[in-house]
């Protein structure tokens, strides 16, 4: 297990990802980038920030708790986080992708680090629910990051109930609320506010935060952990393509791959961003 | 002899294995007692979940308990499960390749009085297609047992197949042959005969030899079929001759069930036989008192010697 890094230390950490992340899609010409991006300090929080407790060398440790990624197309950012705490050396992933890669564009269980394959939208919450169930009796948590257009399922919802009647205090949801979605704003494809009101009403304990910002993010996954007898969201509110001055807040990013102008455009931004 | 339903062979086997086995635990969606299971959660409070009206969320949360090391047994109608959540059965279940029995009862017409709506006859060709899952269906109230705990044996995704009515069992029947054990993949031949041959699955098998005139079935081989997947032939084919009556009955669509698994058997062994295939052809089924006026309407009345 990771020992929580002092803030500075995982904004250049985060930094690093960001770039990475982006030289992943525009090589590999796969992925999502802008959840991939927003999603990056939720992740950092986890594995460097003293949330997730993990051995990266024995990724089946049984006391570990588990992170489940509802929202398979953030990979990119996933395999990031994971090569950075040591699971697999990053320079695996440049075959991204690929026929004979065992890395895809959706996370993959057989990926050290990863707990459970996904793709589909709106079926994590309910397998973190099932997997709550079974660790009860013991001091393992249950993570589960998912995006805001993802609510838009109605498994989520169903999930939701559930844990709320067992009463999962293990378990942590995560909204990464970076509000777009494939087809444009969520606002104005199925409009999903008021979030934190919706879970409170199912029984969820909820706690927001800005979620790009260490500062806010980790005090919030520190509070969501002390609940005992109620699951809890940490809705984290995030910036779609954050860290690229010409990628933030912009549908047309969701699963765009970027041309080689708009490659220098973002190199560029990024480093004024310092 | 006492008729009995599959699913109350299902309901009995559970509870059995509960007690032998603590890694076993049941999830239901609202049917605890229609799925036969509701002993269990009284005898187990601690390993049974009951998720309400949400077939989606009993997919994944037996995935997810499956995911924690269980082995899970997923209770519901196969009109709701494996219908409504099938794209979590796919994903969650089968490409995760979880040791998740998704348990469908009330399959078929022999639903009777509940309608068509909740008549299932599209289960088989919703879960023959997915990667992982075996596939089963119980001819009688013992068989459902014995697949019930072969399935708790063999870890891995699986779906099960039930009905609703008491229906007439092995016992019926004075067969030929020994009883034929259950193996993985494996038809099992009751009866040993010369004029023709009947291959059935689900409780209308037997009841479709009570309904024959038993001069015919006595002069058949008979067949049932509790895996659809994995599937050998074999056994079947080499008991037809050129020319031979084939008779298949399934209480399912012709779409996508026994009879499509057949077929294409048939073809790739280059065997030409005249082909019956009794099953409900492309329509919804009917509220009835009587499932058995069901069969007789939809079914029963396609067989022609």
């Amino acid at each position: 297990m990771q020992r929580a890094q002092a803030v500075p230390k995982l904004e250049r950490l985060t930094r690093k990802l960001q770039r990475q992340v982006l030289d992943l899609i525009y090589q590999t010409k796969v992925g999502h980038l802008a959840g991939s991006l927003s999603s990056l300090e939720i992740l950092v929080s986890l594995y460097f920030g003293g949330i997730l407790r993990y051995r990266a060398r024995e990724p089946q440790w049984p006391e570990r708790d588990r992170l489940i990624v509802s929202a398979g197309h953030l990979a990119p950012a996933v395999y990031s986080v994971l090569a950075a705490a040591r699971f697999f050396p990053h320079k695996q992933l440049v075959g991204l992708g690929r026929l004979r890669s065992r890395f895809s564009t959706h996370v993959l269980r057989r990926v050290p680090g990863v707990e459970y394959s996904s793709g589909l939208l709106g079926q994590g919450l309910g397998v973190a629910v099932g997997l709550a169930l079974t660790l009860q009796e013991t001091h393992s948590r249950v993570f589960c990051l998912m995006t805001d257009g993802e609510q838009q399922e109605g498994a989520v919802w169903e999930a939701a109930m559930a844990a709320a009647k067992y009463r999962l205090g293990n378990l942590v949801a995560i909204i990464d609320a970076n509000q777009i979605q494939i087809d444009g704003l969520v606002d104005k494809i199925m409009p999903l506010e008021n979030l934190r009101l919706k879970y409170e009403a199912f029984g969820w304990r909820v706690f927001e935060a800005e979620g790009n910002d260490f500062r806010r993010l980790i005090p919030a996954f520190s509070q969501a952990l002390e609940s005992r007898h109620q699951p809890a969201l940490v809705l984290a509110r995030t910036v779609a393509g954050n860290g690229f001055a010409s990628m933030e807040n912009n549908p047309y990013w969701h699963s765009h791959i970027p041309t080689q102008s708009e490659y220098r455009q973002a190199i560029s931004d990024w480093e004024q961003a310092i | 002899m006492k008729m009995q339903a599959t699913r109350d062979g299902f309901g009995q086997a559970i509870c059995q294995l509960m007690a032998k086995d603590k890694k076993i635990v049941v999830v239901t969606a609202d049917l605890r007692s229609s799925t036969r299971v509701a002993a269990c959660a009284e005898k187990f409070p601690q390993r049974f979940f009951d998720v309400g009206v949400a077939e989606q969320d009993l997919a994944l949360v037996a995935a997810g308990l499956a995911l924690g090391g269980k082995t899970v047994f997923a209770t519901s109608f196969a009109c709701f499960s494996p219908a409504i959540n099938w794209a979590q059965i796919r994903q969650s279940i089968c490409f995760n390749r979880l040791n998740v029995k998704i348990v469908g009862s009330h399959a078929g017409l022999a639903t009777g009085p509940d309608g068509a709506t909740h008549q299932a006859l599209e289960d088989f060709a919703l879960t023959l297609p997915l990667p992982h899952l075996m596939v089963t269906s119980a001819t009688d109230a013992q068989e459902a047992q014995e697949l019930t705990a072969f399935l708790a044996n063999h870890p891995g995704p699986a779906y099960l197949r039930l009905s609703r009515p008491p229906t007439r069992s092995r016992v019926n029947f004075q067969f030929n042959l020994p009883e034929p054990p259950l193996a993985l993949g494996q038809p099992r031949q009751w009866h040993r005969g010369r004029k023709l041959t009947i291959v059935g699955t689900g409780p209308i098998l037997f009841e479709f030899l009570h309904w024959l005139p038993e001069k015919i079935w006595q002069k058949a081989n008979i067949f049932s079929i509790p895996f659809l997947k994995p599937f050998d032939p074999r056994p079947i084919l080499r008991r037809l001759r050129p020319n031979d009556h084939l008779i298949i009955i399934e209480d399912h669509q012709r779409q996508g069930g026994l009879g499509s698994l057949l077929a294409p058997a048939l073809i790739q062994a280059g065997k030409k036989v005249q082909w019956q295939h009794l099953a409900v052809n492309d329509r919804f089924g009917h509220d009835a008192h009587n499932f058995r006026a069901l069969w007789q309407r939809y079914i029963f009345s396609q067989f022609n010697l």
